[in-house]
């Protein structure tokens, strides 16, 4: 018996593509479901890792402080002298809902506490009274500080 | 005159146009999807005065982290990072300490900061701040 192989497959040649597609369409949902999209911050940055967890962010204004002192907040380059001004400024000028009581700021895990602190006396000044730290979900083995 | 009727012929649709669209957004969200869930810490804004309104200078713990890994508590008692939970759990069943106040020297990291207070939240400790600014 003689089977005509080649003509069937002339006429069908998507048909091979479609485990191909299914699989792709698989990875497509798992992306859309299992992740999230958020926005690369405007700085490379090792973030805090805490085991504790106190509430999810609800403060959309981030303001991102790298190892090196350097910040950004509201997509610009801020100083640390001129935060003050900055963020009472942008909660007059901006419609995003900054609150007097708390900011969320994402610093790196290196800064050191002197720093840390230099920024915390720049926020009480601007009359902040607390702010939201972002961290990350750490092993629970991982809560012995490490200087 | 004879007018052929054209000829119905059914048209597949080709799955490449489909595949096309379909590898772009797997794409998109391979490179945009980020995995890691990012928490908030409640950091109250210490002062310059010292405790915060929640405590009094009567019954809270003072907590020091040095640079060395060595942690001064209520400057008498100084423990290393193993015997850390262990001296915070006792210390929290035998004294009613419910604030705890973290100071550390300059260059030490934040994350010791942040995984010390872990470690007081993990011993039970609810009210763990941050030693005032100068």
């Amino acid at each position: 018996m003689k089977l005509d192989v080649a003509s069937t497959c002339k006429d069908h040649s998507d048909n091979n593509l479609i485990p191909m597609i299914n699989v792709v369409f698989l990875l497509l949902i798992f992306f859309m479901l299992a992740g999230t999209i958020r926005a690369s911050d405007p700085i490379k940055l090792k973030p805090l890792e805490s085991t504790h967890i106190q509430s999810q962010l609800t403060t959309p204004a981030i303001l991102f402080m790298s190892d090196d002192g350097s910040m950004f907040f509201a997509g610009k380059a801020i100083t640390l002298a001129r935060l003050p001004l900055v963020l009472n400024s942008f909660r007059s000028d901006s419609a995003l809902p900054i609150v007097t009581q708390g900011l969320t700021i994402k610093v790196d895990s290196l800064v050191s506490i002197r720093d840390f602190k230099s920024l915390l006396t720049r926020l009480r000044e601007a009359g902040l009274q607390q702010v939201e730290l972002v961290t990350i979900r750490a092993q629970e083995k991982n809560t012995a500080p490490s200087t | 005159m004879r007018i052929e009727k054209p000829f119905n012929r059914r048209k597949v649709l080709g799955l490449t146009p489909l595949i096309d669209v379909v590898f772009i957004l797997l794409l998109f969200f391979m490179l945009s999807t980020k995995f890691s869930q990012q928490q908030a810490l409640i950091l109250k804004v210490p002062d310059k005065t010292g405790v915060t309104k929640s405590a009094t200078n009567t019954d809270h713990l003072s907590v020091r982290l040095h640079i060395d890994g060595l942690i001064t508590i209520n400057k008498t008692t100084t423990v290393n990072m193993d015997t850390l939970l262990p001296h915070f759990v006792l210390r929290r069943a035998l004294k009613n300490e419910f604030a705890v106040f973290i100071d550390a020297d300059e260059t030490v990291a934040l994350q010791a900061i942040i995984s010390l207070s872990d470690t007081l939240y993990t011993a039970g400790f609810q009210d763990v701040n941050l030693r005032a600014l100068r």
